[in-house]
């Protein structure tokens, strides 16, 4: 259900049925069910990378679609990585854009399965269609990120208009 | 940036990114492994002929191959596994000790043996 921008009544204006059904209900409900996109990952094999630059983590499944009203948007990614000898940064790409850019948003180290865990609000965010999608890179060598094959444990990737 | 998909289900992931480094030099970024493939990323001005080359070496990557250093990681391992049941004590320091003390020494032995394998020490 579309966001509509709530009307102004001015005094001694009658209360139509549509206008109700538009600027309340309508508004309740798109408030109740905002637009949500969700992935969460239970794959063959968990992923790896060697790329000192940022790269997708997965080039089509870590990707969101989201079609907005207009507003804010709060993006949440959480998953286990581990790199033996080096760091793992970590960012979310907006509509082509790095939210965190340099190096990202978060670096994480170790090589036991360490918590990577982001929760970010993109603002002003225009109304329409738009595309996020999990970004991550190396210092050097190799990290992995599990997906449900090594832990058998789940990553979720999702945002929510708020 | 160029990105390169292709399909291979089994890679030495260190071993590949190795042998691209060393034949892409400033052009290749790395490599990620996802749903039964393997990603190539390399900058925008790699040449075709470049491409096809760092392709070719990732289609014909042999997994089963280890880095040197892999390989050395993989003789410690064999070593320890040798040294787990057959512990590198000279038994001639303790042909006169009491049976406690040559339980303990082969303890300590073994214990050496795994703190070795632990701090990487050859």
């Amino acid at each position: 259900m579309a966001w509509t921008a709530p009307k102004t009544w001015v005094v001694g204006e009658a209360m139509t049925a549509a206008d109700i059904n538009a600027h309340l209900r309508d508004n309740m409900l798109a408030l109740k069910s905002p637009p949500t996109a969700l992935v969460k990952l239970d794959e063959a094999s968990d992923y790896t990378t060697t790329s000192t630059v940022f790269v997708p983590i997965d080039t089509s499944r870590l990707t969101l679609s989201l079609i907005t009203t207009g507003g804010d948007v709060m993006i949440v990614f959480f998953a286990n990585v581990s790199h033996a000898t080096s760091h793992t940064h970590l960012d979310i790409e907006f509509d082509g854009v790095m939210m965190g850019g340099d190096n990202g948003l978060v670096r994480v180290s170790g090589a036991n399965f360490s918590l990577a865990s982001l929760m970010c609000l993109k603002t002003s965010v225009s109304a329409g269609s738009h595309t996020i999608r999990m970004m991550w890179k190396v210092v050097a060598g190799t990290a992995t990120l599990y997906a449900g094959t090594t832990l058998d444990i789940h990553p979720m990737f999702w945002s929510r208009e708020i | 940036m160029l990105e390169l998909w292709i399909e291979r289900p089994d890679m030495n992931v260190e071993l590949l990114d190795a042998q691209l480094r060393a034949i892409g030099a400033g052009n290749f970024y790395g490599l990620s492994a996802q749903r039964g493939g393997v990603v190539l990323y390399m900058n925008d001005s790699t040449p075709l002929d470049l491409q096809k080359t760092l392709a070719r070496v990732a289609r014909q990557h042999d997994a089963a191959q280890m880095t040197p250093k892999q390989e050395a990681q993989a003789a410690r391992q064999s070593r320890l596994e040798q040294e787990r049941t057959y512990l590198p004590l000279d038994e001639k320091h303790y042909e006169d000790s009491p049976a406690l003390i040559k339980t303990m020494a082969a303890k300590i032995a073994w214990l050496e043996q795994e703190v070795r394998d632990l701090r990487g020490v050859e």
